[in-house]
Formats: C-alpha cells, structure tokens, sequence
C-alpha cells in the first residue's frame, strides 16, 4: 500500500466514510493548488510569473478548463522537476490528509478530555465556545445544515 | 529704545523667514493630505507672520553706535543669565546683533535696506506660491511619486484623491521605525523596556492610524451615501417617466463613476492597511520568537528558568497580538473563498468524533492555533499560508536596513497579488468547470486517477468508488465550491447579458468594476441564495412581458447593481417591481 493509500486508510480508520474523504479530496486540491501557486509566486522569476499570468489570463478569457490544468502542471513541472509531478502532487496531497487525521486525532483528544471532566480542557472550551469566531463557525454550519 | 526695536525687527525677520519655511512645509503637508481647514489656519499664521513684519519696514533707524550699545548690554545679560537656556538664547541674539552690524558697516544702511525689501520679496513669493493650488498641486504630485515611485498604491485602488494614501504611508513609516526599535532593544536584552514601549508607543501609533484611517474611511462613506442617493433619485424619476436632459444623462454617469471610485477608496483604506499592519506585525513575531530567551549571538542568558518564565510571558503577550491577526484571517476565511471548504471540514471532522457540535468546533479551534499558538486555520488556508518563501526567509535577516526590508516586503506583497489574482481564475474553474484540475477527485480533466485509485483501494470493500467519485465530482460542479458557484451564476448573467446584445467592451468594463463580482455575486455566499433567486426573479418577469431586445440595456445593468446595493445593505428588495420600472422606462425611453 502507498503513502497516499495508507493516508486516506488513517481516515477510514478514524470513521471517515467514502464520501466524507471524497469531500476532503475536494478540499485537499483546492489546498494544495494553492500551496503551488503560492510556491510559484513566491520563487519563480518575475518573467515567469507574467508569462504564467498571462496563461492563466488567456484561458481564463476562453474560459478553458484544460488549459487551466495544463497550466497548472507545467508550473508543478516548473518547481520541481517535469519527472516529478506526480510524486509532487501525491506528496502533497499525503502531507494534507496527514494534517486534516492529525487534526482530528487531536480534536478527539480534547474532546474525551473535556467529557471525562478535565478542569483544564472544560475551561478552555467553555471560554472558546464563546467566542465570536467560533459563533461565526457555527452559524456557517447551521447555514450549510449541518449538525 | 530704538536699537532694541532694531534688532527686534531683525529677530522678527529672520525668525519670519524661518517661521515660514516650516510654516510652508505645514501647509503643504495639510494640503496634501486634505486636512483643508489646518492648511488654512497655517496660512493664516504666514499672513500673520508676513504682516508683522512688513509693518516694521519704514521705522527702520539704523545708527552703528547703537549696535555696539546693544552687544554690550546683551553680554550683560548673559554675564547674569539663569540657565544654560537663557545663555544659549542670548548668544543668538548676539550672533544675530552682530551680523547686522557687520552688513550695515560692510554695506551701508541702503544696502541693508535693500536686503531687507528682497527678503520681504521672498515672503511675498512664498505667499503667492503657498495660494497657487496648481504650484501645491505640483508639489504634491513631486511628493507622490517619491513615495510612490511605482505608482503601485495609485494604480491599487485607482483612486483619484491619493492624499489619504500618503498619510497612512507616513504614519505606516512610523511603525516601520518602532518596529527597528523594538529589534533594536531586544538584541540589546532590554525586554522590559521592549514591553514598555510596544504597551505604550505601538499602541498609539496604532490607534493615531486606525483613528485617522477611520475618520477619512467614515467621510468617504458619507460621500458615497450622498452620492449614491442622488444618483438613486435619478434614476427613480427616469423609471417614473421623465424624460432626461442632455446634462442630466452626464450627470448621471458621472455620479455613476464617482461612487465607482469611492467604491476603490473605499476598498483600499481597509486591504491596504490591514495587509501592511498584518505583515508588519508577522515580522515583529517572527523576531522576538528567535530571539527572546536568547542574547544576539544566540547564546543562553544566564538565569535560564526566570528567562523561560519570562519568554512564556512574553510569548502569551505576543500570542493575543498574533491571535488577533489569526482571528483576523480567519473571519477573513470564513467570510471569503474558503467558507465552503472549511465549513465542509469542520463538519467531517465533527460529524466523525460525534462531538457536540460547538463544542467540537471549539475543540478544533483549540487545536488549530487559535489560542497562543502559530496561526494556522482549520484544515484549510493555514496548509498554504504557513509555507516560508525566499524572500520572507531574507526578511528574517537581522541584519536588513529599512530600506531592504520595505523593498522585499513590497516584492512580497506583489507576489502574493500574483498568486491571488491567479487562484480567482484557477478556483472558479477547480470545481465549475467539472472539478479536478488537479485530477485528486477522479473527475479532472488530466490525470485523473491519483486520489481515485487510492479512495478505491481504500475503500475496496465498498464498491463502486469511482462511480460515486463521478457524482461527487459532477455534484461539485454545483455543490461544494462557493466560488464556481459565483462563476456559474456569473456565466448565467453574461448569458443574458449577451442576450441582449451588450458589447464584450462593455461587459469586460463592468467586470473590471466589479459589477458581477463585487455588486451582486460575491455577496451571494450560497448557491440560490438571495441575490441569485432576486436576479433570476426580475429577468423572468422581465422575459413576461418584454422582448429582451426592447430592454434599455443601462437601467437593466444599473438595476442589477441596485439589487447587490440593496442586498449589502439588508433592504427589502422586489424584483417585480424593479422589473415593472425597468419595463415602463424602456417602453418610454
């Protein structure tokens, strides 16, 4: 088994359903096409970065979604490497799904803390609960519907 | 009496000419940053100034003995002087004293006279040039493009009034300097005193910014609201069926184009300024985080645990700096582009521990940083944004003059607008256009089978994987991406648009206004939300009753903006109505 089967395996295990890890794939390439595009902005000579501008401008305008992904790979290509790709964006890819577990590892953590009692983790919540963002948080989900 | 009436004068006309050249420098300054009344006031002070001064021309009685009478008393006054002050004051006298005696021996009194007239001359120039609003104008322009070398700031927003920029720069400049000072002492271990002044000086060097920011953010609103209500009262009483006058029509543009621009003013007084704030409060963390608990060469300070206690101190002082920065990017989050996404997790991760819902949101926070630690976000935006560049690795440098450091962070800045024009294209096409640039979703169109082949080993016992993937990709085409729901809806727009025959320029115009985006789409978060279902409500009764082609394309578009107008600000809207006047109008107009 590969890394990114192991990774999406450590999501099954903690309950994620199918369609669950299918939405944070979704999540994941949004991520992660940022993490390139930011990698690119951040390193790439400013004569690249126009020309990949304009690209980018230019499908836009055509309002082509293969060019888009053609482009996006050759900048992948660009920063590490054209025999590296795949590599790059299944490293990436594991990299992110090992955070959202970790994540969820640790939310799990507080939370059997906070149910079993712990004064330290009761107080902590209690106050965050209050909070504006995590009101904000909430009402977003309630928008969304979920519960 | 008379030589001290003399070098009064003298007093009076050098410290004229001093007075003025910074008075000048005061005006120009109110001048350019549009504090007109202060410009003012400083004016009137230089007339003041001026007019003492030429009042004393004309009892002008120059006598060389008066002034060796005049020198002699004044050492006598120094021989008896308080202070050093007082001393110090009185050599100026002297000094002054001095050098008239020695024109009025060298030149003769008509020379010195002369002099005299040639420097009231040049107060009258001054004056003359200090009421030329074209000469201000120029000045002004000269300041701009030293600040502004590029034009970056000017080009950003696109405003026409760039004398707010200048002022927040300047006061931005402040902070670049209290920030080197607070780089300064901490080198220097003075933390304490760091403490001090980041408690006492930052915070009201930021409050002064916040509060002239506010000030002239709350004027501009002002403006447009009056604007925006005349422009409003045009165009009722075009839909109520009055015919417009040539003037009118161009009046009516042009209010159009200047709540377009407030609209820009607008805009930049918050992106500008929270982007610098930000970006200059992430380097000040990045310092004392290296740096604290430790001398400049790195090596431990002795007393190592009170060090520690006092690090840990020092670093919860800076976490709720930092957290507010977080907070700030988070509401940012959440309130942009990564609602869905976020949202989304949060609910995967909550719905899999079957926590509570809040409480598992506060959890999560908990763990993503929000309390004391590095900002990150909740699975989603921090995975990018904690990424360190070249440059801002250069920025952690110690050893970067001011000037550096203001250059890599304005490179930074630019780079980071690359990359945010960029993921606006990108995104909008990630999901809309059929999800999967990446092919992580099964659904791409180019390589499409990394994630998908790995969901379907995982999920082995569970079937077709990649069939549901088919679904769940063409779904989110819809579904999962706030963003490609805006572009469907935008595309829906355009359609309509060209249904009715507007020119590609017109529209590509009303994009770069941001009339699809910023009026009516983005404030439209879900899809059918609000906006959306108002939009498509008024172009259907619309479509009842009228031929697309007999609309009047200008209230249309303006319609549609009305409607992301009155949406933003929560009023009541029926789109039967606006349909009916747009309907009337055309039929008249």
């Amino acid at each position: 088994m590969n890394n990114l089967e192991n990774a999406i395996k450590e999501l099954k295990d903690l309950g994620f359903t199918k369609e669950q890890v299918a939405e944070v794939l979704e999540i994941a390439e949004k991520e992660i096409m940022d993490v390139i595009l930011e990698d690119f902005a951040l390193n790439a000579d400013e004569e690249k970065l126009e020309e990949y501008k304009q690209k980018f401008d230019n499908a836009q305008k055509e309002k082509d979604a293969e060019k888009f992904s053609k482009i996006l790979h050759e900048i992948i290509g660009i920063q590490y490497g054209e025999e590296n790709i795949e590599k790059k964006k299944e490293e990436l890819l594991v990299v992110y799904l090992q955070k959202i577990a970790n994540l969820t590892k640790e939310t799990t953590e507080v939370y059997k803390k906070y149910s079993q009692g712990d004064p330290e983790a009761k107080k902590i919540i209690e106050e965050t609960e209050n909070s504006p963002i995590v009101q904000h948080v909430i009402k977003e989900m309630e928008k969304e519907g979920l519960d | 009496m008379a030589n001290i009436e003399i070098l009064n004068q003298s007093e009076r006309e050098e410290g004229a000419v001093r007075a003025l050249e910074s008075n000048e420098d005061s005006y120009l300054k109110f001048k350019i940053v549009g504090e007109h009344e202060e410009a003012n006031e400083q004016l009137n002070i230089t007339e003041d100034i001026e007019k003492e001064t030429l009042d004393q021309n004309g009892n002008i009685d120059f006598d060389s003995d008066i002034f060796e009478e005049r020198i002699r008393s004044l050492k006598e006054q120094r021989k008896n002087a308080q202070d050093n002050k007082e001393r110090s004051e009185i050599n100026k006298v002297i000094k002054l004293t001095e050098n008239v005696r020695k024109e009025v021996h060298l030149f003769g009194f008509d020379e010195v006279k002369q002099n005299y007239q040639d420097r009231k001359n040049k107060l009258e120039n001054k004056n003359s040039f200090l009421k030329n609003p074209q000469e201000v104008q120029k000045i002004k322009n000269q300041k701009l493009s030293e600040i502004d070398p590029t034009g970056t700031v000017q080009n950003y927003a696109n405003i026409e009034n760039t004398a707010e920029i200048i002022d927040r720069l300047g006061i931005l400049e402040n902070l670049e300097k209290f920030k080197q000072e607070q780089y300064e002492l901490v080198n220097q271990g003075k933390h304490d005193e760091a403490k001090e002044k980041y408690n006492t000086t930052y915070r009201s060097a930021v409050m002064e910014a916040y509060k002239l920011v506010g000030r002239e953010h709350n004027k501009t609103l002002e403006r447009k609201e009056i604007i925006d209500k005349k422009h409003e009262e045009m165009v009722r009483r075009l839909a109520d069926g009055r015919t417009e006058t040539n003037e009118e029509l161009e009046e009516r543009k042009r209010l159009q184009i200047e709540s377009k621009t407030l609209d820009n003013i607008i805009k930049a007084y918050s992106e500008e300024f929270v982007q610098k704030e930000l970006a200059e409060k992430h380097n000040l963390w990045i310092h004392l985080e290296r740096n604290v608990g430790s001398n400049t060469q790195g090596d431990e300070i002795e007393g190592r645990e009170d060090n520690e206690d006092e690090k840990r101190k020092w670093h919860t002082k800076l976490a709720d700096i930092i957290g507010k920065v977080s907070k700030t990017q988070v509401l940012g989050a959440l309130s942009g582009a990564a609602v869905g996404g976020a949202v989304a997790t949060v609910g995967v991760l909550t719905g899999t521990v079957s926590v509570p819902i809040t409480v598992g949101v506060a959890a999560l926070m908990i763990y993503s940083g929000v309390r004391g630690k590095e900002p990150m976000f909740i699975g989603t935006k921090g995975f990018a944004n904690r990424r360190i560049s070249k440059i801002e690795k250069k920025l952690e440098n110690d050893n970067l003059s001011e000037e550096e450091i203001t250059k890599l962070n304005t490179e930074l800045q630019k780079r980071k607008k690359w990359k945010e024009d960029v993921t606006q294209f990108t995104k909008a096409f990630s999901v809309g256009a059929g999800g999967g640039l990446l092919g992580f979703t099964g659904v791409g169109l180019l390589g499409a089978s990394l994630a998908k082949g790995a969901l379907d080993t995982a999920f082995a016992s569970g079937g077709s994987a990649s069939a549901e993937l088919g679904a769940i990709g063409a779904g989110a085409a819809v579904g999962a991406g706030i963003v490609s729901e805006r572009e469907i809806r935008d595309s829906q727009t355009l359609d309509l648009i060209k249904d009715l025959n507007i020119s590609q320029e017109k529209i590509d115009e009303m994009r770069r206004k941001g009339v699809f985006k910023d009026e009516v789409l983005i404030l439209d978060e879900k899809r059918g939300g609000p906006v959306a279902k108002i939009v498509g409500e008024f172009v259907g009764s619309i479509k009842e009753q009228m031929k697309l082609e007999e609309i009047n394309k200008d209230l249309f578009l303006y319609k549609i903006e009305e409607i992301g107008n009155l949406h933003k600000q929560n009023q009541p809207i029926n789109a039967k109505n606006m349909a009916m006047e747009v309907i009337e109008a055309s039929r008249r107009i």
